[in-house]
């Protein structure tokens, strides 16, 4: 039958491709349990002789990862927490208020997702100076402290709620911010995880601001610091790729973990776009 | 009498119907506006200091001359002059125009292929799927990282499994007709995945039973792919297109892991120059100004899609 056969063969382009896809992410792991002298041998070995972790101790040792990791945790968390606060407020008051200039903050918000990030590189900078946050959380933390992004997702379900019961609570007398704690978010918790998943992400993988706004090593985030890692050991093979495992794996982690929702969610605000 | 017909009525609008508006109803108005303005404060405060106030300044600082060291100096367009004579600069949009020109409609007809062979019933589907979004979700940094050592001349995997088919060791990075081809590949390697996603969701748009009626009339699957899904999906097409011009005009991480904008210039794209010339050099009032460029270029490349392109876009 027709239709097995073409499934036959979008099996098999869909292997080849996954493999592709895959396969740097597999040389990164199996690389990084290499012996060092092992990496440089031609041709190149596709499982180690015996793996080792001594990569990691020694990347892990080499650079203060421990610090890296924890800063970016203290950003992620402070701007996963902004976001979804922040976020829900804004939210909140596009879908379901009316007030003047409402639609036109909107479509402003929306309009500053397509200012590319690289030309705020320069004035962000000195601006972050003159606050004398060079160097600090704060840095870090406040410019990105609401995001849009997450607003628009939020705003977008809040929309799908119901006026009814937003008129039902008026009438019982409940005022606008405890509807929007007692009512609202028990409502909106899939998309709210969806927003703390994206600003996870997003804080782990960010890389322009955290190297603008920092240069001390104790205040370096991952990606800088593997950044950093690389110009350093750039040939060290080996420890590099343990390295950059640590920072990725978190990633791959959480996103099999709870990758519908996340898939969901850029489908959603792609399809609205 | 205020009766607004753009938006439904509430149970505000109601009690001013016929009676203009009482005291209170104004004085909940009033409340209305504030509590709403307040909400959205925390972003509108942002978005003035970090966007609104921040570009005015970039405006300003363009027009001068400053390096941090010594006190800055106007010097009215100078920089934009320097900047039209600057061989660097020139250099850098064609770098990154060749970037972006087969960048993004390789990804975007990959991704489109892809997600038309995924849009059927199979069983795998969802893990296919998970698959090839995995690159995307993973950082530009740690996933250039990676590749740089793939790309290695003498122990790179990629040029062990092209000596499979006969092809020489390559310097796939170190040599300046081979770099910007490189950095393209891990660029559509990294963003298929979200174009396969967008694409999956537009296919949903598309009733069955064009393909039905066409598999009847002895249509293919070439052909209903040809004639039936390529514009229905017009509208996504569009819209991934000015999402992939918009990213790959911004192209900054792969370059500053990979090759730091050389050999010789050949991936010195914008976004690098401009960082090298504010971090580098110091020179932030020429890079503001090559900011602005920049950014007129993204605008410009925007509106004229949106000019031209969306008159291809078949609605249904």
């Amino acid at each position: 039958m027709r239709t097995r056969r073409l499934n036959l063969v979008v099996h098999i382009v869909m292997i080849l491709l996954l493999l592709g896809m895959n396969l740097p992410f597999f040389w990164m792991v199996s690389t990084s349990l290499k012996a060092p002298k092992e990496v440089f041998t031609y041709p190149p070995k596709w499982f180690p002789e015996t793996p080792i972790l001594e990569n990691y101790i020694n990347a892990w040792n080499a650079v203060p990862f421990a610090r890296y990791i924890f800063n970016t945790l203290v950003v992620a968390l402070a701007k996963m927490s902004g976001h979804v606060f922040f976020g829900i407020l804004a939210a909140y008051a596009f879908a379901k208020m009316r007030f003047r200039g409402a639609k036109f903050m909107f479509y402003l918000f929306l309009s500053t997702m397509m200012i590319p990030g690289e030309v705020n590189m320069v004035p962000g900078f000195i601006i972050i100076r003159a606050f004398g946050w060079i160097d600090t959380y704060r840095a870090l933390i406040i410019p990105g402290l609401t995001d849009v992004f997450a607003i628009f997702l939020l705003r977008q379900f809040f929309l799908s709620i119901p006026r009814d019961l937003d008129d039902a609570a008026k009438i019982d007398g409940c005022g606008r911010f405890r509807y929007v704690v007692q009512v609202i978010v028990p409502l909106s918790k899939p998309v709210i995880f969806t927003v703390i998943l994206f600003s996870f992400l997003a804080t782990w993988n960010d890389f322009l601001g955290p190297l603008i706004y920092t240069n001390s090593e104790s205040m370096r985030v991952v990606q800088v610091g593997i950044a950093v890692f690389q110009t350093k050991f750039a040939y060290d093979y080996a420890e590099l790729m343990a390295a950059t495992t640590m920072v990725t794996l978190p990633v791959i982690i959480v996103f099999l973990f709870v990758q519908r929702h996340f898939i969901e969610g850029i489908t959603m605000s792609g399809m609205k776009a | 009498m205020m009766l607004k017909a753009k938006t439904p009525m509430t149970l505000e609008d109601r009690g001013t119907l016929n009676r203009g508006m009482s005291a209170v109803a104004k004085r909940q108005r009033f409340i209305e506006t504030f509590t709403g303005w307040l909400y959205i404060s925390p972003p509108t405060i942002l978005f003035l200091v970090f966007g609104v106030f921040s570009l005015g300044f970039s405006i300003f600082l363009s027009f001068n001359r400053w390096s941090i060291l010594r006190p800055m100096k106007f010097v009215g367009l100078e920089n934009y002059a320097y900047l039209l004579r600057d061989p660097i600069f020139w250099n850098s949009l064609k770098v990154t125009s060749y970037f972006a020109v087969v960048a993004v409609p390789v990804t975007i007809a990959l991704g489109m292929v892809i997600a038309f062979l995924l849009n059927r019933d199979i069983k795998a589907r969802a893990f296919y799927r998970l698959m090839v979004y995995l690159p995307v979700v993973t950082s530009m940094i740690s996933v250039g990282i990676v590749w740089r050592m793939l790309y290695d001349p003498e122990v790179g995997l990629l040029n062990y499994l092209l000596s499979f088919v006969g092809m020489p060791k390559q310097n796939w990075l170190g040599d300046p007709k081979l770099a910007m081809p490189s950095l393209i590949v891990v660029s559509v390697w990294k963003d298929l995945g979200f174009n396969v996603i967008i694409f999956l969701a537009g296919l949903q748009g598309i009733s069955r039973t064009y393909y039905d009626a066409a598999a009847i009339d002895g249509a293919n699957i070439l052909r209903q792919f040809r004639h039936i899904t390529v514009p229905l999906l017009s509208p996504t097409t569009f819209l991934l297109f000015i999402l992939n011009t918009i990213s790959a005009f911004r192209v900054f991480g792969s370059v500053f892991v990979m090759t730091k904008g050389e050999p010789l210039h050949a991936t010195n794209v914008i976004s690098y120059a401009i960082y090298a010339t504010a971090f580098g050099d110091l020179q932030f009032g020429y890079a503001a100004a090559w900011s602005w460029v920049l950014f007129f270029i993204i605008f410009i490349l925007t509106m004229l899609n949106f000019r031209f392109g969306e008159r291809k876009v078949h609605y249904q």
